[in-house]
């Protein structure tokens, strides 16, 4: 599935997503953890999705398996009580915390980016846009597009060092 | 028949030299899918000159001193998968037709990058970049007559303001 | 008070519609922000799949190239004795307005600077510098 495809399909389902997950989890930082490692799992599988017929009914099921692995992790010594729980750092179910850490120190340095170079490269990278649309969404010639993009991509690689 | 052949032979060479020139790398790549293209012909550079005040913008290094030995430039970038790596060897051919000089070359974790320059030890009448960055390409070709030091002072002080940018 | 063994039972034995009706529910309040987060999460990641990508052309792309390759070589003469005879038109200005061209060519020299910092990073980290001794380099050190 083409990037821009997976961003107008999937990306407008997040609202609904949370709202499941607070539902099954009953708690709003494991609600969006959840959220965030189902668009994750989205996202790596994306070649494979052009045959879902119903993306929504998908990721709602996703996040319902990803609940249920939360919840099993969970300590059984005392029953649910609606108490908030403190937020255990344990790795996410398939083990991948090393994988967590360096997304999230990516995502740090993408975050460090000034506005419009973040935005630039969310727009090429993530939603694969060409530059003639990103230039005409941000009113950038293509070739300053290709240059902030080519500093972009030197600074996160410094950050991630 | 010798004569024939010899005559073959110059035109052959001749063609050679212009299909590795930077306008026809230019030429040939500049309606490919994905492609960004830039010509500034010389006609345009002397328009550039007259401008009576440029706008050059905060901080920026001026480059009005070196637009008058500016004769034309093109650029070319693209995607790898598309033009890379035969745009590459393109250029690298052109650099060795035209006798360029390689001036500095590096390569560091998907970024490759070619400098060449074709002159004498006063002028720069010729400069070429080649990079590719990840998934990208770009081939820069620089035509003029340029004085070599302010060519290279002009570079080194944008890189110095560039490097204040960090 | 549910068990979490009874919380997940039913979990499980929730079907499409009751998913679907729990995602509707309006009554929670979504996070500020989720979506951007969400964004930048993915953009992160297409970062790391970028860095890690290799392209490759496949054999049969090469082996056409390389027939093609030869077709062409025996057309070249052909086609130079065309060109010499009829040198094609040059390429149009890209710019109408010299501001923009000139706003081009400051780019163009922002990006030829960023490389040479790229280049005399990687000669400093390699110390000593090359035998081909280059003045911008010189310049850039002597700060």
């Amino acid at each position: 599935m083409e990037n821009d495809v997976f961003c107008t399909r999937f990306l407008p389902l997040s609202d609904g997503l949370y709202r499941l997950a607070y539902h099954l989890l009953e708690s709003e930082a494991e609600a969006e953890d959840v959220v965030q490692d189902v668009f994750l799992k989205l996202w790596r599988t994306r070649d494979a999705l052009d045959g879902i017929r119903s993306p929504k009914a998908y990721a709602l099921t996703l996040v319902r398996n990803a609940a249920l692995d939360r919840l099993r992790q969970r300590p059984r010594l005392r029953p649910l009580n609606g108490l908030p729980e403190a937020e255990p750092r344990t790795p996410s179910p398939d083990g991948r915390l090393d994988d967590r850490e360096r997304l999230g120190r990516l995502k740090e340095a993408l975050l460090s980016l000034p506005p419009q170079q973040r935005e630039v490269v969310i727009l090429r990278t993530l939603q694969g846009l060409p530059y003639e649309e990103i230039a005409q969404r941000t009113g950038m010639h293509p070739q300053s597009l290709r240059v902030l993009l080519s500093r972009a991509r030197k600074t996160l690689k410094t950050k991630t060092k | 028949m010798k004569r024939i052949i010899l005559s073959l032979l110059f035109m052959l060479a001749s063609f050679a030299v212009f299909a590795q020139s930077g306008r026809a790398i230019y030429n040939r790549y500049s309606d490919a899918e994905g492609v960004s293209a830039v010509y500034i012909s010389p006609q345009m550079f002397r328009l550039i000159g007259r401008i009576p005040e440029l706008n050059v913008g905060d901080g920026k290094v001026d480059l009005t001193p070196v637009i008058r030995s500016l004769s034309g430039l093109y650029i070319i970038s693209g995607p790898m998968d598309a033009i890379g790596e035969e745009m590459h060897r393109d250029v690298l051919k052109m650099a060795k037709s035209g006798n360029y000089e390689l001036l500095m070359e590096a390569k560091d974790d998907g970024q490759t990058m070619k400098m060449y320059s074709t002159g004498t030890e006063q002028t720069v009448k010729g400069f070429l970049l080649s990079a590719l960055d990840g998934d990208e390409c770009t081939f820069i070709c620089l035509d003029g007559e340029m004085p070599r030091k302010e060519f290279e002072e002009l570079i080194a002080a944008i890189a110095k303001d560039g490097e204040k940018d960090e | 008070m549910k068990t979490i063994e009874e919380k997940i039972h039913a979990i499980q034995n929730l079907d499409d519609a009751a998913l679907e009706q729990l995602a509707d529910d309006a009554g929670v309040a979504v996070p500020t922000g989720l979506g951007d987060r969400i964004r930048e999460n993915l953009a992160a990641a297409a970062l790391a799949e970028t860095a890690g990508a290799v392209k490759t052309v496949s054999p049969q792309r090469r082996m056409f190239r390389r027939i093609l390759a030869a077709s062409l070589s025996a057309a070249a003469v052909l086609a130079g004795l065309v060109l010499l005879l009829q040198r094609p038109a040059g390429p149009e200005d890209t710019f109408d307005d010299p501001a923009l061209a000139y706003a081009s060519l400051q780019q163009t020299f922002e990006y030829i600077s960023e490389k040479v910092r790229f280049g005399a990073g990687m000669a400093e980290e390699a110390l000593p510098l090359g035998e081909r001794p280059f003045e911008i380099l010189k310049n850039i050190n002597e700060k």
